[in-house]
């Protein structure tokens, strides 16, 4: 396997696994970006409302430890970790709520570590 | 009068050095307890795991356990690479035993949220959700082959 393969290839099959629709979202260009940050023991923003097919790109980092965006009916579950930031499209295709919990265990308050999205019709 | 203070002092020194030393326990007292855990104090033993056995939950099984569990259990849940694991009063067990897998789903489940006595398990009910300890479960039910998975990085191992 050449070095495209292995650099590209990983990236494009995450962002099409994280994406609950992907099938709908080469029709956007630019993504509406939303920043998401991670610190024992919640998210910021801790709420978030997102329209129905609309595609988004979420800029997750984390400030302290190592964090996870977890979102267990999208099948996602994206990397936080401190300096860097990594990006997830997704194009939620269900109007609902759902919340968003850490995949890795970051101390005595993981548990409590939630999110909640809002999936809206247009 | 002096004499029989100082004797009592050392006497109760003598008892508490070797009382409180961690020794393992014997096979009567192993066996004993082991029955009484399995049957009598460790409950959820008709409790059904709600999670299907799939390839994700699993993994999402071992992920946790990864995270936390691997302290005293090591990463394939059979104590490799943790230096006190045969020392420890009870020792731990390999979760892979027969002891441990003698457990139903329900009591697994149950020691993970409660801990259980006599022994260093402590509670975790606090820290992990009801779901990802029924992962944990399942994970346990599909452990890896004994070392397969190195040692813990915080043992000196590789293994993350």
């Amino acid at each position: 396997m050449n070095k495209f393969s292995w650099t590209v290839l990983p990236v494009a099959s995450a962002l099409l696994v994280c994406n609950p629709a992907h099938g709908a979202s080469g029709k956007q260009s630019s993504p509406q970006v939303i920043e998401i940050h991670a610190k024992k023991f919640g998210y910021s923003p801790a709420e978030i409302t997102l329209h129905k097919g609309k595609t988004y790109k979420l800029h997750l980092t984390s400030d302290d430890v190592e964090h996870s965006l977890r979102i267990r009916e999208w099948n996602l579950n994206a990397e936080m970790n401190s300096g860097q930031f990594d990006d997830v499209l997704i194009t939620p295709d269900k109007a609902g709520d759902y919340v968003a919990d850490c995949g890795h265990y970051c101390g005595t308050g993981h548990k409590s570590m939630k999110m909640a999205i809002h999936v809206v019709d247009k | 009068m002096k004499s029989y203070s100082i004797s009592l002092k050392l006497s109760l020194l003598l008892l508490v050095v070797t009382g409180c030393r961690a020794t393992a326990p014997g096979a009567f007292h192993r066996t004993a307890v082991n029955w009484v855990k399995h049957h009598v104090t460790v409950g959820g033993r008709n409790e059904k795991n709600p999670l299907a056995p799939t390839k994700q939950n699993i993994e999402d099984g071992k992920q946790a356990f990864d995270s936390y569990c691997m302290v005293c259990h090591g990463l394939d849940g059979q104590n490799t690479g943790v230096p006190f694991a045969a020392t420890m009063s009870p020792p731990v067990p390999s979760l892979a035993s027969a002891e441990v897998q003698a457990y139903t789903d329900g009591q697994l489940e149950y020691i993970i949220q409660n801990g259980i006595y006599p022994s260093g398990m402590p509670p975790s009910k606090d820290q992990f959700s009801d779901e990802d300890i029924w992962r944990m479960v399942l994970y346990i039910r599909n452990l890896p082959k004994a070392g397969s998975l190195g040692d813990p990085a915080v043992y000196g191992g590789s293994a993350k």
